[in-house]
């Protein structure tokens, strides 16, 4: 009989080793992927999401609890595919140009593929062309924009010029984070959304997206 | 002296910091933020967009020194009630390029980023000993050296210089093993915690030596030295910081951080501590580090997207209550809501913002 209480828990407290060998049991034991992955594996990120935003829990706990939460899905992945349940969205994601600073960039990531999302990262650095580029020719819901350094918030205002001037903004959804971003900003730019860490970045792609 | 103010005005901004340094109630002192626009090379940076690696040969020491002289030709010796200091190149991550990381520019983004060296994390504890015995022989650590000679020579006559940019010894560690690999091993204290000690001790150390040459090499202002904020006192005198508290939390800090930081600000007499107001409340254990430390100052900047001044200044008068504090704005309108309570403080303040607001 699998504890599957245990299998949150293990999430929550990111224990890795604990979450793949409990998934391994709960897949063994005939239980779907689907059924894993919604009622202990996301719950469990719920929890560690609302002690982060209450500062019960930082960085590096959240940190783990994603790193558990992967390791298990990688275990999951095989079946979901074959279950052929679409994504909850497609989002493409960078930290803008002149600026190198991945790791916020790589929680939101993180958080949004646990919850379901496909996420195309390109990376750091990456100049307004690049974004249009990929905006044209790929299909996504929503584009990610990240920036660490007070200097650089601007090239988010750039690429939104760079998308309009193309003839792209309204192709996609945009949000932006960044520590010197703010919502203010994000309204000054005509971004659709600011978020300001990766959990409310997650709960702010899936409410854009059903607006 | 000054252009601005005369003798008179100097010795009444000495007197006035050293009664900032024993935090005496009612010293309000103010200045502009400006430090940002001193430094030719992050303006050289931006203006050719210089993007890439970032090697010692780039830094062209004599073009640096002439360019620095240029910047601080018309301005007076007085921003406010602070000095003007001069700091060298501090767009350059120096304790990271010193202990070996790899450099990069990032051109409009006018800043620098450090990223892992190529050393084995086995043999990252033996690298940095033999660092720690030979710094003199470490290119990054020479420029530093020569950068402050030069312009001791050609400005300390006029500006007191400070130290450099310094990030602090869980920053150094984590630029050598990457910040993730940093936090997953403190994470893990059975398997790293020794190896994690040992690695924040010895940047603890290269950060004292790498400190105290500059300052040697500043030849000190006036009988003193000034820190980063243009604050003079009578004896060794720097700005820490660790902006590695943003990844970490209350228990990480406490464990790994706080005694190196310790270990740091204890090896000289004025050491002022720089913080950031989203963490002052939670991760920054102050309380301690003021009982357990020799620390004479702490510093709060307030975050764009930290708590709002209302929620911050229950701790902010605490702080103030035990050091001097010093608060640095980011927005108008901070810098408005700070000054508002000015007179709440019990103790010495700094306050600077980009519009001065005396």
């Amino acid at each position: 009989m699998i504890n599957f209480d245990e299998l949150t828990k293990a999430v929550v407290e990111g224990d890795s080793d604990a979450s793949v060998e409990l998934t391994k049991k709960a897949m063994d034991a005939g239980i779907s992927a689907t059924e894993i992955l919604g009622r202990r594996l996301l719950p469990g990120m719920e929890i560690i999401g609302e002690q982060f935003e209450t500062q019960e829990i930082f960085f590096p706990e959240l940190l783990m609890a994603a790193n558990a939460m992967k390791a298990a899905v990688v275990l999951l992945r095989p079946e979901l595919s074959k279950s052929k349940t679409p994504p909850a969205g497609k989002y493409v994601i960078g930290t803008v140009e002149g600026d190198a600073h991945d790791i916020g960039k790589n929680l939101v990531k993180m958080m949004l593929e646990q919850n379901g999302w496909e996420v195309t990262d390109l990376g750091t650095d990456v100049p307004a062309e690049k974004f249009c580029s990929v905006i044209k020719e790929g299909s996504f819901d929503i584009l990610g924009l990240s920036a660490l350094l007070t200097v650089t918030i601007h090239a988010m205002d750039d690429i939104i010029k760079t998308l309009k001037a193309a003839g792209l903004r309204d192709k996609v959804k945009i949000m932006v984070g960044g520590a010197p971003v703010t919502q203010s900003f994000a309204d000054q730019i005509s971004a659709d959304a600011y978020a300001k860490d990766a959990v409310e970045a997650a709960r702010k792609a899936k409410s854009l997206i059903s607006r | 002296m000054s252009e601005k103010g005369g003798p008179d005005r100097e010795i009444g901004v000495f007197q006035s910091h050293r009664h900032f340094w024993n935090n005496l109630p009612g010293i309000v002192l103010c200045c502009r933020l400006n430090y940002y626009s001193q430094d030719p090379l992050r303006t050289r940076i931006y203006d050719e967009n210089i993007k890439g690696e970032f090697t010692p040969e780039m830094l062209d020491l004599e073009k640096l020194t002439d360019d620095t002289i240029r910047a601080y030709q018309d301005l007076p010796l007085l921003n406010g009630d602070v000095f003007e200091v001069v700091q060298f190149a501090f767009v350059v991550p120096w304790m990271e390029a010193i202990i070996g990381c790899h450099l990069y520019s990032l051109g409009r983004g006018a800043s620098m980023v450090a990223n892992p060296a190529d050393i084995e994390p086995g043999d990252l504890a033996q690298h940095l000993r033999y660092l720690l015995d030979n710094l003199d022989e470490n290119v990054w650590f020479k420029k530093l050296g020569d950068g402050y000679q030069a312009l001791a020579e050609a400005l300390g006559a006029k500006f007191p210089l400070a130290n450099t940019l310094m990030r602090g010894p869980g920053d150094m560690v984590g630029a050598l093993l990457g910040h993730e690999n940093f936090i997953e091993r403190m994470l893990k204290p059975a398997d790293n915690k020794d190896f994690l000690n040992e690695l924040l001790d010895l940047c603890a150390k290269i950060y004292i030596k790498t400190a105290k040459m500059q300052l040697e090499r500043s030849k000190g202002f006036k009988g003193g030295y000034c820190n980063g904020w243009g604050l003079w006192a009578p004896g060794l005198n720097i700005r820490a910081q660790e902006d590695e508290a943003a990844f970490v939390s209350p228990k990480l800090y406490n464990e790994f951080l706080l005694p190196y930081h310790v270990q740091e600000v204890d090896a000289f007499d004025y050491s002022t501590f720089h913080m950031h107001s989203g963490y002052v409340m939670s991760v920054y254990n102050w309380r301690d580090f003021s009982k357990k430390s020799s620390i004479k100052a702490l510093q709060v900047s307030l975050d764009l997207n930290g708590p709002a001044v209302e929620d911050l200044m229950g701790t902010l008068l605490e702080i103030n209550s035990e050091k001097p504090l010093i608060i640095g704005s980011s927005t108008d309108e901070q810098a408005k809501a700070v000054k508002e309570h000015i007179p709440d403080f019990p103790g010495s303040v700094l306050h600077y913002s980009s519009s001065f607001l005396k």
